[in-house]
Parts: structure tokens; sequence; C-alpha cells
């Protein structure tokens, strides 16, 4: 199901908030959220709701082996057995078919067959939450939950199952216990903001820019001139921004609704003063993820020089390949990998002009999502060929594109502004009248299906 | 009152009062016809009622084109001429698969079982396991009670949905602002026997300047196919359906997957799956021409399939006379079945 579709906001969302709210916190709330995320998920497809049911079960079942081991031993076998599995549905499910068609390239011939499996949605984030949560209880930094109910409502409550944030039970462990017996007006006018401003981010940004520039630039046979090249990569920065962290503003607003306060996702990214500086500011919690569960241990910063870059490139190569099974992830990843490392290497140097970091960052940035939004590594070199200027300029483009050129301007414009989560609107009657037909203006523009771009990850 | 309370009571009425006032706009000027209610002309022209007109009276009909806007060039009288059997095309547009079984359903109660024929123009996306029924069934009772229930309800979910939808509303207003002006002069009619004419493109071939221009339907594909990843049981059920009852009643049928022109076709394979697609639909209508001795299928979906030009196209979708009837003549042994 979409947050973005009548069913979701019509009928789902006031029926399960209407039960929620109507019963003691306790277990009867945890059985609505379980309930209702299972058939939210279940919308797009049972069998995939199955399978996160049995991949939620056998961490809840390893965590709680490896919390009555007695031996270190023991314990790691637990965790072994956790992310053997995790990791192995993940593998299955997104690398195997990729792995296979890449031997397959090289032998010249079909060595290995291949599974075709059709991805399940959101697999990456609840996999990865499920992950944490078994690696905490290894490392002792949460306790161990008794009960199936209170580990499986949590990893898969509905508001941010499917595309993050990325939440560790740490991070809602004390919320979880201190739940609120009923949900204040001014706690529904903070959720409200953050639901219409990321329908809005959504839907009259980032999809109108997807569907008149970007799609049909990635799409076009053949190559592009130096404007519509960058047309295409930066209508691809603006379209992504406002799709994911517009997605990320609804799931906070729906984390606010059911009584729960997710961590911020993005903090004004295109605003970062270097790539490191990028890395704290988009996907939060991914990149923090990737860092306490990857890179630190793999080693961090902690043994000399070119082990740190090497940890740095390592994560940032598997955290390209999160995002998909595609040659076009690996080299964004690896792209990302240089630039981090090229970026700690230059740290004892003097610094740039705030303002020309600024910009060396967000160029950086936009080179790579070119490759990430490529559909291979040759189309996007297709699109390099027209942003270096080697196949013409193409202006003729400009002039026929001018209301969405000056609307992508706008939007990238927006994209440094102070974002959702920095905005307090103060609650008069004049905000409401003007958020309540902006949200109406947002329901009609909803009337296409549009998935949000993370989900395919 | 508390302010966070007055806030979203506030909001409350504004929300309910603009969602309510967007809905009744609609169903009254209804620009799309996806309702009933017929209180102002509507915008465009919809192809279901007049289908289910054309339908209602079609005894002595014996051959009969079934498909979407892109099937509609295909010529009843050089069917006629092929089968010998009068010939009537009821193409409706954007046809999906329920589309297919209400207008075999429609002509089994109209012309009093004189079908033999049957040629079936099958877009791809025809089977589009994400996109719900056209809205516009709806508009149309007649059409709409042909359907199996589950198809009646989604389409008329659809319809609903639509009360909202922003292209729907704009072109309300729209229809508003043109009250008081002539209507435009129509870009396309219909012959008698459901024969298509595109009128300023076929004036412009005749004078010389029609230019074909494909990028608009490159864009239109893209976002028809958006979210499309696998052929839908929901609509190959419907399908199979149709066959069945063309079975029953001894009907001939022809499928031919139809062509989009080059262009078109390398933008839908620059998106990941359309290959898959289009080869998962070829495997499906394999196995339902071995089930059904009465149905055959040819893929013509690339113009080398039956011999047409490769700019044989009013724009990047709609084949051209010319192609239409290499079309025909492929379905009826020129060609020969055997392409699949």
């Amino acid at each position: 199901m979409l947050f973005n579709s009548y069913g979701f906001l019509f009928v789902f969302l006031p029926l399960v908030l209407g039960v929620y709210w109507s019963l003691r916190p306790g277990d009867g709330r945890k059985w609505v959220l379980l309930l209702s995320s299972y058939v939210f998920y279940g919308v797009w497809s049972w069998k995939f709701a199955a399978l996160m049911l049995a991949t939620t079960s056998v961490d809840y079942f390893t965590a709680q082996w490896l919390h009555r081991s007695a031996t270190p031993r023991g314990k790691r076998g637990w965790l072994v057995v956790s992310m053997v599995s995790n990791l192995g549905v993940l593998a299955a499910f997104k690398y195997f078919d990729f792995f296979a068609r890449s031997v397959n390239a090289v032998a010249g011939e079909p060595l290995v067959g291949l599974l075709d499996l059709t991805l399940p949605i959101g697999i990456s984030f609840y996999t990865f939450e499920s992950m944490s949560y078994t690696i905490d209880v290894y490392r002792g930094r949460v306790q161990v939950l008794h009960r199936f109910l209170d580990y499986a409502h949590f990893v898969t409550m509905f508001p941010r199952l499917v595309a993050g944030p990325i939440v560790r039970y740490i991070d809602l462990e004390q919320q979880l216990k201190d739940a609120k017996p009923k949900l204040e007006a001014a706690v529904v006018v903070e959720a409200l903001q953050f639901f219409v401003f990321g329908l809005l981010k959504k839907v009259v940004i980032a999809d109108p820019i997807a569907t008149k520039l970007v799609d049909p630039l990635f799409a076009q046979h053949g190559e592009l001139g130096l404007v519509p090249a960058w047309t295409a990569a930066l209508g691809y920065t603006a379209q992504l921004y406002f799709d994911f962290s517009g997605y990320s503003d609804m799931a906070m607003g729906l984390g606010l609704l059911v009584g729960l306060r997710l961590p911020r996702n993005f903090n004004l990214p295109y605003r970062a003063s270097s790539i490191s500086d990028f890395w704290r500011r988009w996907h939060i919690s991914l990149s923090t993820w990737l860092r306490d569960y990857l890179y630190i241990p793999l080693g961090g910063n902690r043994h000399g020089t070119a082990r740190t870059y090497l940890n740095l490139f390592l994560t940032m190569l598997l955290g390209g390949l999160w995002h998909g099974a595609n040659w076009t992830f690996v080299v964004w990843g690896a792209l990302h990998g240089a630039a981090l490392m090229v970026d700690h290497a230059t740290q004892a140097r003097p610094k740039l002009p705030a303002g020309l970091g600024r910009l060396l960052t967000l160029l950086v940035v936009v080179v790579g999502w070119v490759v990430f939004r490529a559909e291979s590594v040759g189309q996007a070199w297709t699109v390099y060929r027209g942003m270096l200027g080697l196949t013409g300029v193409d202006a003729a483009f400009a002039r026929a594109h001018m209301p969405m050129l000056a609307f992508l301007g706008v939007a990238l414009a927006l994209s440094v502004a102070p974002d959702t989560s920095d905005v307090k609107l103060p609650v008069r009657r004049v905000v409401a009248v003007l958020m309540a037909l902006a949200f109406a203006i947002a329901i009609t523009r909803m009337s296409v299906p549009s998935p949000f771009l993370y989900f395919q990850f | 009152m508390d302010p966070a309370r007055r806030y979203l009571r506030t909001f409350a009425v504004v929300l309910g009062t603009a969602l309510l006032a967007i809905a009744l706009l609609n169903w009254a000027v209804n620009p799309y016809s996806y309702y009933p209610s017929a209180w102002l002309r509507p915008l465009t022209w919809s192809t279901r009622p007049l289908r289910t007109e054309a339908l209602s009276g079609c005894r002595g009909v014996g051959a009969l084109i079934i498909g979407s806007s892109r099937s509609m060039k295909l010529a009843p009288a050089q069917l006629q001429r092929l089968t010998g059997l009068r010939a009537l095309n009821a193409s409706v547009d954007s046809a999906m698969a329920e589309d297919f079984l209400a207008l075999l359903r429609l002509a089994r109660a109209g012309c009093g079982g004189s079908v033999k024929e049957v040629v079936l123009g099958i877009d791809l996306e025809a089977f589009h396991d994400t996109q719900g029924p056209d809205g516009r069934i709806t508009g149309a009772p007649a059409y709409w009670a042909q359907l199996p229930l589950p198809e009646r309800l989604r389409s008329a979910a659809a319809a609903t949905e639509k009360l909202l939808a922003w292209e729907q509303t704009v072109q309300s207003l729209r229809s508003l602002r043109m009250l008081r002006e002539p209507l435009p002069t129509p870009t396309s009619r219909f012959d008698d026997d459901g024969f298509l004419h595109y009128v300023a493109w076929e004036a412009q071939k005749a004078d010389g300047t029609f230019k074909l221009d494909t990028s608009g339907q490159v864009q239109a594909y893209l976002s028809r196919f958006a979210g499309f990843k696998h052929l839908s049981h929901r609509r190959l059920a419907v399908l199979r359906t149709f066959l069945e009852e063309t079975a029953s009643d001894g009907v001939r049928v022809r499928g031919f997957v139809t062509p989009l022109h080059a262009d078109v076709l390398a933008a839908l394979r620059s998106q990941r799956g359309f290959d898959a697609l289009r080869s998962e639909l070829n495997a499906q209508l394999a196995d339902l021409q071995r089930e059904f001795p009465h149905f055959t299928a040819f893929d013509a979906s690339e113009v080398s399939a039956y011999g047409g030009a490769p700019d044989g196209f009013w724009d990047g979708a709609h084949v051209d006379d010319e192609s239409s009837a290499l079309l025909l003549d492929g379905l009826y042994g020129r060609r020969g079945d055997a392409v699949q």
C-alpha cells in the first residue's frame, strides 16, 4: 500500500488510528500495529508478508538463544545464524541473479542458472533493522525481547516498514515502553505538518520533475546534448531528494500518529560542505547503520591510514550494493568511497572557502546520481558525455522546456531551504486553512499511482 | 479552546469542504464521461458509450474487431473482403483485458449469434498488474454491466477515485470556461462500421504536410508502463473467459500483439523488464493457442513482423492505414499464422 494512495489515506489510516487510540497502551495496541502492518505489506504480496514473518521469527528466536547462551562462543554462533539467515535471504532475492549474470557474461555462456525471484519490497530495510537488533543484543546494548509480539510489532510497524528510516530497536526502546495513553492535539498538528509537507514534496515536486524531465531524458535513445544531459542530472538530483525525503517526512508524521518519534533521516544534504558532511545529512539512518555495523567492525580508523581508507571504500562499495544488484550501484558506491578517501586525505590541509566546498560536494553528488539513476553504466556514460559537452549543446531543449526548467530551478532552490524538521509553523487558524488547501491539492495529485523511488531497494 | 484543537477543527472543515467541492465539480461537469451524469457536454469523446450503442443493433455482423485505439485503424471493409462476413470495428480507447470481454458480451447480446470471426488487438499493457480498470467504463452503464463483478467493483472504485483527480479537475474547469465557446472541430471521427479517421492528420497527409512525431507517445507509454512488473493473473483469467465464451459460440479468434514505433519500443526497452513482459505475454498466448484451437496469436509488436514501414504510424503508437492493411493481411494468411 502506498502512503500516497486513496485507500491508505481514506480507509486504512483512519481505521487503524481509530482502533489503535481507542485501546489502552499495551498488547492490544501492539496487536493492532502488528496486524495492520501485515495488511499494509500484504497488499503488495501475501507471499512476501509470509517471508517477512519467517525472517522475523528467525531473528526473534536466534536473539532468544543468543541471550540464553552461557558461552561467548555460543553467543557468537547464534549471531552468525542470524546474520547468515538475513544476508542469505538478501543474497537469494537480491544478489544471486546479479552474480549469476555477471559470471555468465564473463564466461560467455550460461554457466549459472538464474533464480528469477521478484525482489520483496522493503526487504533491505527490514533486514537491516532485524540485523541491528540481534547485533545489539549480542553486544549487550539492548535487552532481549522475550515476547514475540514485542519484537514483531517493532520490526514491522508500517510507518517506516518499506523505505525507512532504518530504525534500531535501541532508538525506540524507551518510547515503546512509555506509550502515551492518548493522542494529543499538538502532536497531531505536528504530524499533519510532516505528512502534508512530505506528500507535497512527492506529488507536487518530485513526480512532475520525474515524468516531465527525468524519465523521458533517461529513456531517450542516443546522445544527449549539454543542456538536456545537465537537466537530466540536476532533475534527478531534485527528484530523488524530494521523493525520498518526502517519504521520510510522511513516515515521521505517521510515526507521530502512532505515538512514536522516528529519527530524522535528512538534514539539508545539498548544503553539505564535504562528502563526509553529505553522509551525515543524507539518508542518515543508513549512513549511521553502515558506520556502526560495518565501518567500525571493519576496524574504522583504528588501524592506520591505509586501512582506514580501505574501510571507507569497502563500506561505501557495500553501501552502494545495498541499493541494488547492478553495476551502476557498484560504481556509485565506489565513487563515493573514493570521494570519502580524498576528503579524509585532505582534512589536514587548509579548508576550501565554504561556498566552493559546497559546490564541489554537490558536483560529486550530482555526478554520482547519474550512474545511480541509469539503467546501465553505458547509459550513464552517455549522460556524462553530454554533461561534458562532447555531443553538442542542444540549446533548443532549454527553449522548448522553459517552464519545466524554471520549475526545476525553484525545486533545486527549495532543496537547500530549511526542511520540514526545521520549520515550526505557528498553530493558527490561517495556517490550518493554508495547510488544508495544500493537502487538498496534494490529494488531487495522488490520482496517478507513483511508488517512491526507494521502494525498489 | 486549545489552539491545537481549534487548528485541527479548522483544518478538517476546510479540507472536507475543498474535497467535497472538487468531487461535486467533477461529477457534475464529468469531462471524461466517467459518470452517468450528463449535465454538461463532455470535453472528450468517449468510445465506450458509442460502441455500446453500435453493438446493441449489430444483427448480421459476422466479423468483429476488438482492441484499443491501436486497433481502430483496422478496416472493417478489408476484413469483410477477407472473410466474406459483414464486419464492424468495436475497439475502445485504452482497452484492457476486461474490455475485450465486455465488448464480446455486448456483441453476443446485440448481434444475435451472427459473429463468427473476431480479430483481437492485444496491447501488452492490457495485462497491467497494478493499473485498475478504466474509470470511463462506469460512464456507460450497459457496458459496465457486462463485466464480471470484481471488475465492476474495481472500475467503480477507479471512477470514484477520479472524482478527486487533478487532471479531471483541470479539465472540468476548462469545460466550464468553454461553455460559451463553440465546440472545437473534432480531430477524429468514426465511420458507421467503426473505422477511425484522424481528420486533421489525414488532411495533412493528403496535402503533404504531415510530419510524424513520436515524442508524445514515448512519454505517454513510459507512464503507461510505470509500475508494470508482471502480467496480471486476474486479467489473464479474463482473457481465458473470453476464449471460453468464443469457443462455446464457435467463434474463430485471431489475435495479434499490437505494434509500436521503434522510438517507443526503444524507450520502453530502456526501462527494466519490458522485454521480459513481452516474452511473458508471448508465452501465455502460446499456451492459450495450444489449449484453444479456435485461437491464434501473432506478435506484431515490431513492424518487421508484418512487413510494415518503420514510420508507418500516425504517431508513436497508432499505425497508419497501409500498415493496418498489411497487419490484417498477415492475420489472414498472407504472412501466415505461424509467426509467433
